[in-house]
């Protein structure tokens, strides 16, 4: 009774956890994992003869339960088809090409159809089906109850990427050990996963360097390093898949292993996704070696270790094709994948001719030799991490190619890297010689023998600590940076971040489809659907290529809930704004983003109007107008165009120009898409940079964007450096002005980089970091990135009180 | 060359346990050869390796159906001796 109230318990917690951190919330995984829990209390009791069926019966409930019927029917009809033919009793050879022709067919109704129940039968059987048919030629038929928990398994139904568990495995292992320490397993594994997905998180929000952030080896080496890790989220996936399996009698093997600390790059292929590894090994690999072994056993292992390559690209194409419906198959992926194969091969033979010899001596190691292997043996962890990073970043970023020639052209590497990377293999091969002279001197205790005792500790202490920093009320007890970095990990945001824009690659593909729409949603505690945008283009219009697009005038309706009105004279603004100044008036021109335009407030609460209430209730006699130019999915070069062609108009006596964390990439990417697509660029500091760039129009857009990338300081300097002339012509008084938004740590662009920009530039600069006065940031704030009517007014408020501490930022009218 | 099922099972932990690292002791002839932790490359030197000691060539991947030593060592015996 001991163990299984320690599981429940251990169970509960991780529910918390996962409540928390809003784990996967697009998924429905706290539900899941509700369900497979209640599931376990129920299973865990019953005679063994009822528990697969009970498995089989959760599992089909689970798909109408999460998909709502008329997905679940399509689900469970083309998945029951496809199990009638693995149990059809013909001989293997019809079997295997009546499913081929089912699967063209179903092929060719994917290619017709964008069905929301495609995304759930790909996961379920694009490889499955391989495995199980696999299985089919080898042994007698499987029996129907095992084939359904296969096939349609628990938790399947939430994730789009999904272990290729082996299906003999999965029979084989049913129930082989105490039960109890099965469950238990799971429970470390389900935690293991949870720990994976947070720090996924953590490497995304707060490590990943964004794009222009990598123009020197450090930064180059940390986003290798981070892009890989983004790797976490496929293995916290299928630690918790198979986690909740065991929870069920199936005592699976382990999904990954320690896949950072691979020593070869067939080491890494051994220890990263070890499933797929087995069914390329058991299906490809060794088929293919036998076919191959009449030409000799080295020709047949190099084919092989070829073959399976090959196959390994198709079938990552495949996968691609069930999900997304789209088929990857170009020459880039192929030219890697072979190339990858080849690497791996190379490293194949030499490794079965180093084994074969080894396997023959049986000679023992001393002390110095066991430092010198170790040593060697963390070299090569390094190497490899170095090489699979390397690898990862062809495969995941598009432009990785054109980003590195660019830094090695502008001179980023230097001999000074050398020597940091040189000192840093130095550094590690030390450790490594420690290591193994205290492995060697056995006066430590065998880390494995502790390994029992240390699991069944960690897993509730870990759930314990995760509880306590996931509670919004340890907020209190921590300083403001620590708050703010547990509440950003506390987020579960789908939306693309400045970071992940180019890192978008192969399992993020995958693994950011939606879920089909789920009869779960409405669950009370389900974050409630938002009403239908507006969106921008809505009351927005296209101008031209630099401004991009203005709003439209006279439009009114309902934006992020409030009422938005947009006067005659296009801005969001109080309908009497005239664009001539009226005699006696003083003029404050606010340019900026849809925070400025004040997206998620009303007409009367955006900080702009609550500004100007307060310098005229504060200053009587005086007239001051607060202009608001605001505009949604604007950068600097935007309201560089539209500060000559509107805002000067108005003959403004000072600009309020409001900066975010976006400021530093915005304006290079803009520039980007602008050198594509505008011949002529009439601003020299921005043609000079195109020109130190090799920019060139014909160039595709993700080779101009990496080139651009390292000039996102330059030309941020030279946009400012041209507002602040212009203001200075019109006897305009410039003004920058820092309005983080809370939340968005994961843009990483300090403050003191930008504004050293504008202060060099000859702007008076004014830093409202903490605008959001201890507040938490959703507290604040409408949405991922804009203040709401709270957030507003503390703009406001804060912005008056330093428009008084530094009167040098009024204009001469205003004080 | 004809060998007994119990002299195979020894030539094959033996190999096993130098393969992987592992004691003799720790080798569990009525376990799956390859819950030992061997991996593709082991596999084939175990394979060969065998191949070679007995003088007999195997035409498909026997461990996928003959899955522990013990099944292994009793099919080779039969086998070397017919």
């Amino acid at each position: 009774m001991l163990p299984f109230l320690a599981i429940a318990v251990q169970l509960a917690l991780a529910l918390v956890v996962v409540h928390l951190f809003r784990i996967e919330q697009d998924r429905f995984f706290l539900e899941m994992l509700a369900l497979g829990s209640a599931g376990f209390l129920i299973h865990a009791w019953l005679p063994t003869r009822f528990r697969l069926c009970f498995f089989c019966a959760l599992s089909l409930s689970s798909i109408v339960l999460f998909l709502g019927l008329i997905t679940a029917a399509y689900v469970l009809g083309i998945g029951a088809g496809l199990i009638a033919l693995g149990q059809l009793r013909v001989r293997l050879l019809f079997q295997v090409l009546l499913t081929v022709v089912a699967g063209v067919l179903l092929f060719i109704w994917r290619v017709e159809s964008s069905g929301a129940f495609w995304v759930v039968v790909g996961s379920m059987f694009m490889f499955r089906i391989i495995v199980f048919l696999y299985e089919c030629g080898q042994s007698e038929r499987p029996p129907l109850l095992s084939t359904i928990a296969y096939f349609f398994c628990l938790p399947s139904v939430c994730f789009t990427l999904l272990p290729v568990i082996d299906f003999k495995t999965f029979r084989d292992k049913y129930y082989d050990d105490d039960a109890f320490e099965i469950y238990e397993t799971g429970v470390v594994w389900i935690v293991r996963g949870l720990t994976h997905l947070l720090a996924y998180r953590f490497v995304k929000y707060f490590l990943l360097p964004a794009p222009h952030e990598i123009v020197d080896f450090p930064h180059f080496l940390l986003f290798l390093a981070t892009n890989y890790a983004l790797y976490l989220r496929v293995s916290g996936w299928f630690h918790i898949v198979t986690g909740i399996l065991h929870l069920y009698g199936f005592n699976l093997p382990r999904t990954h292993d320690n896949y950072f600390l691979a020593s070869s790059v067939s080491d890494i292929w051994r220890r990263i996704n070890i499933y797929w590894k087995d069914f390329m090994t058991n299906v490809f690999f060794f088929p293919a070696f036998y076919f191959l072994r009449r030409y000799g056993t080295r020709t047949a292992l190099v084919g092989a270790g070829l073959f399976v390559f090959v196959a390994t690209w198709l079938l990552h194409a495949y996968q691609v094709f069930w999900i997304r419906a789209t088929l990857p198959l170009g020459w880039r992926d192929a030219a890697m994948w072979l190339a990858a194969g080849i690497v791996v091969t190379i490293t194949l033979f030499f490794e079965f001719q180093r084994r074969s010899a080894a396997a023959n001596d049986s000679s023992s190691q001393t002390i110095a030799g066991a430092a010198i292997g170790m040593a060697v043996h963390f070299l090569k962890i390094a190497g490899t991490f170095l090489l699979v990073s390397l690898f990862w970043a062809r495969w995941t970023l598009p432009n990785f190619a054109a980003r590195v020639w660019v830094l090695a052209d502008s001179g980023a590497f230097g001999v000074s890297d050398v020597l940091l990377l040189v000192g840093g293999l130095a550094a590690i091969a030390a450790v490594g010689g420690i290591v193994g002279v205290i492995a060697a001197s056995a006066r430590v205790p065998k880390l494995h023998a502790l390994l029992p005792g240390v699991r069944r500790g960690a897993t509730p202490v870990t759930l314990l600590t995760l509880i306590v920093v996931g509670l919004p009320q340890i907020n209190e007890f921590i300083g403001p940076t620590a708050s703010d970095v547990l509440a950003t990990m506390r987020l579960e945001t789908t939306e693309p971040v400045e970071a992940l824009v180019t890192v978008q690659g192969y399992y993020d593909q995958i693994a950011d489809v939606a879920m089909p729409s789920s009869p779960l949603a409405v669950l009370p505690w389900r974050p409630q659907p938002a009403p239908p945008l507006v969106k921008y283009a809505a009351f927005s219009r296209p101008v031209d290529e630099w401004l991009e697009r203005e709003l439209i005038p006279g439009w009114s309706g309902t934006v992020a809930d409030k009422p938005f009105s947009v006067n005659d004279i296009g801005m969001r603004d109080r309908p009497d704004r005239q664009q001539t100044k009226p005699p006696g008036v003083c003029r404050i021109a606010a340019v900026g983003s849809s925070v400025v335009m004040g997206w998620g407030a009303a007409d009367d609460e955006t900080f702009c109007r609550l500004l100007e209430a307060r310098l005229n209730q504060e200053r009587p006699g005086k007239r001051i107008e607060v202009l608001n130019f605001g505009t949604g999915a604007s950068v600097a070069i935007h309201r560089r165009v539209l500060l000559e062609r509107k805002v000067l108009e108005f003959e403004p006596d000072a600009l309020f120009y409001i900066a975010h964390q976006d400021e530093l990439p915005g304006p290079a990417r803009r520039l980007a898409v602008l050198a594509s697509k505008v011949g002529d660029v009439p601003y020299p500091y921005l043609r000079d940079v195109l020109r130190q760039a090799n920019v060139t129009r014909e160039m595709p857009l993700v080779e101009t964007e990496a080139r651009l990338a390292p000039f996102a300081p330059a030309i941020l300097r030279g946009l400012y450096a041209d507002i602040v002339a212009d203001c200075r012509k019109k006897n305009v008084l410039p003004v920058w002005i820092w309005v983080p938004v809370p939340g968005v740590t994961n843009v990483k662009v300090k403050m003191s980089e930008v504004a050293d920009l504008a202060e060099e530039a000859g702007f008076v600069v004014i830093d409202l970091s903490k605008w959001d006065d201890g507040y938490a940031p959703n507290d604040v704030k409408v949405d991922m990135h804009h203040p709401n009517t709270l957030g507003h007014r503390l703009i406001a408020e804060r912005l008056y009180a330093e428009l008084l501490a530094q009167p040098k930022a009024m204009p001469a009218c205003a004080r | 060359m004809s060998r007994s099922a119990q002299e195979i099972q020894d030539w094959m932990i033996d190999r096993l346990s130098r393969l992987t690292g592992s004691p003799r002791a720790e080798i569990d002839p009525a376990r799956p050869i390859q819950n030992c932790g061997l991996d593709s490359v082991a596999q084939v030197v175990f394979i060969t390796e065998l191949e070679s000691w007995l003088g007999y060539r195997f035409q498909g991947h026997a461990m996928n159906t003959l899955t522990t030593v013990e099944m292994l060592a009793a099919f080779l015996a039969k086998e070397t001796q017919e």
